[in-house]
């Protein structure tokens, strides 16, 4: 099993442009998907495993989706960019389990919130070389740069009712309404 | 004819738009008045009822009628109104933002006045704020799109063949937002001509969820 560490983020913002050159980055990554507080920034674990021919097989990323769709007010294309736990040791970031940083409106997922974890005492440097695996990936179209469309997150919202992992009432009533206008026989069974 | 109802401190007036498509202001007297802000329901004049920003970020809108006299007034207003509402934040997904409920609501009231705006607004973003202009599809993605498809779709068509990946990536989310099977020919032509890898694998994706969902 391989731990990776998830970061939702927007792709766009990373695209080179006529003032970065084909290396250069943004400076916006720093106020939006790279935003640190207090020197942290907030990751969701996920766990994959390692086929047999080397590939990762996907396991749980749909999870941190989940968490995120549950946190939100609509239902966007939500995109991740997952680091593997041993690619942060290389760039000295230290992570923290924190499940009582979870925001509170992802409270009623409770046994979810131990996916929650902290980057810590980040410094301009650290958040420098995570800037550039974050581009790497992004631009190479990575397997590690995973977006999920909104049938994909309408989807994975169903499958979460259907088994109880949340509930419905505790969603925006935005995404609660898109959930009922494509499958109402799930909020009509609740 | 339709008319507009406006008011102003010093006189109040009503708009009235001809089948030309000028708009004219002419003053009425006070007794003609009735309610301004509720002006649809009984007559056919159309109080201006645009939304305050909000005091704070809790999302509280109030209505209130304009304070101006011409069109050129109620166009700068609407225009830096929406402006405003785009500075103080912008559109983040999975985050709902007041410039939707702002076009929504003076859509409802002002119908096609507001459409030729919005038209003005786009030609001028397209160019000069291509940052506003990702919003402004996005917010116009979120509407239903019965109400704005008609209309803003050109937009999406437009933004599909920009220079700007933010724009091209709002116009992909507007067709998904939309739903829209009949926008599919539009979006094949446009993944084989996107460079951008991420991007033309996030378009074929709404490409597949829409034949899927057909």
């Amino acid at each position: 099993m391989l731990r990776y560490l998830c970061r939702k983020i927007s792709a766009n913002k990373w695209n080179p442009n006529e003032y970065t050159g084909d290396e250069g980055i943004r400076a916006d990554v720093l106020g939006s998907c790279l935003r640190t507080a207090d020197d942290e920034i907030s990751l969701w674990a996920c766990d994959f495993e390692l086929a047999e021919n080397g590939n990762l097989m996907e396991a749980d990323v749909g999870q941190v989706a989940l968490i995120l769709i549950a946190s939100s007010e609509r239902i966007d294309k939500v995109e991740l960019i997952l680091i593997a736990e041993s690619e942060l040791s290389r760039m000295e970031i230290r992570i923290v389990n924190t499940p009582q940083h979870v925001p509170d409106n992802l409270k009623h997922i409770n046994h979810l919130s131990e996916r929650h974890y902290d980057a810590c005492e980040l410094t301009v440097e650290k958040i420098n070389h995570l800037a550039h695996y974050v581009a790497k990936k992004i631009r190479l179209a990575d397997s590690l740069y995973i977006t999920f469309s909104k049938n994909d997150l309408r989807e994975i919202v169903r499958k979460a009712i259907i088994d109880g992992t949340i509930e419905v009432n505790n969603l925006a009533e935005k995404v609660k309404a898109e959930i009922q206008k494509k499958y109402p026989e799930i909020i009509a069974d609740k | 004819m339709n008319s507009i109802l406006v008011t102003s401190k010093k006189e109040t007036s009503k708009l009235y738009r001809s089948r030309n498509g000028n708009m004219q202001a002419i003053p009425v007297r006070d007794t003609e008045l009735g309610t301004p802000s509720s002006g649809t329901a009984e007559t056919d004049e159309w109080a201006i009822p645009l939304i305050a920003l909000p005091q704070t970020y809790d999302e509280q809108v109030r209505e209130y009628v304009l304070t101006f006299d011409t069109v050129d007034d109620a166009t700068t207003h609407f225009q830096n109104e929406l402006y405003t509402l785009f500075e103080i934040e912008p559109v983040e997904l999975g985050v709902t933002h007041p410039a939707e409920t702002y076009i929504l609501k003076s859509l409802q009231q002002l119908g096609s006045f507001v459409v030729e705006e919005i038209d003005k607004i786009w030609e001028d973003l397209k160019t000069k704020n291509q940052h506003f202009a990702r919003d402004l599809i996005l917010c116009l993605s979120r509407l239903d799109a019965d109400i704005v498809f008609d209309w803003a779709y050109k937009y999406v068509r437009e933004a599909l063949q920009s220079e700007n990946v933010s724009l091209r990536d709002a116009a992909v989310l507007a067709i998904e937002n939309w739903e829209c099977r009949d926008c599919l020919s539009d979006l094949k032509e446009y993944i084989s001509s996107e460079k951008v890898k991420w991007l033309a694998n996030y378009a074929e994706k709404v490409a597949d969820d829409l034949q899927k969902n057909s």
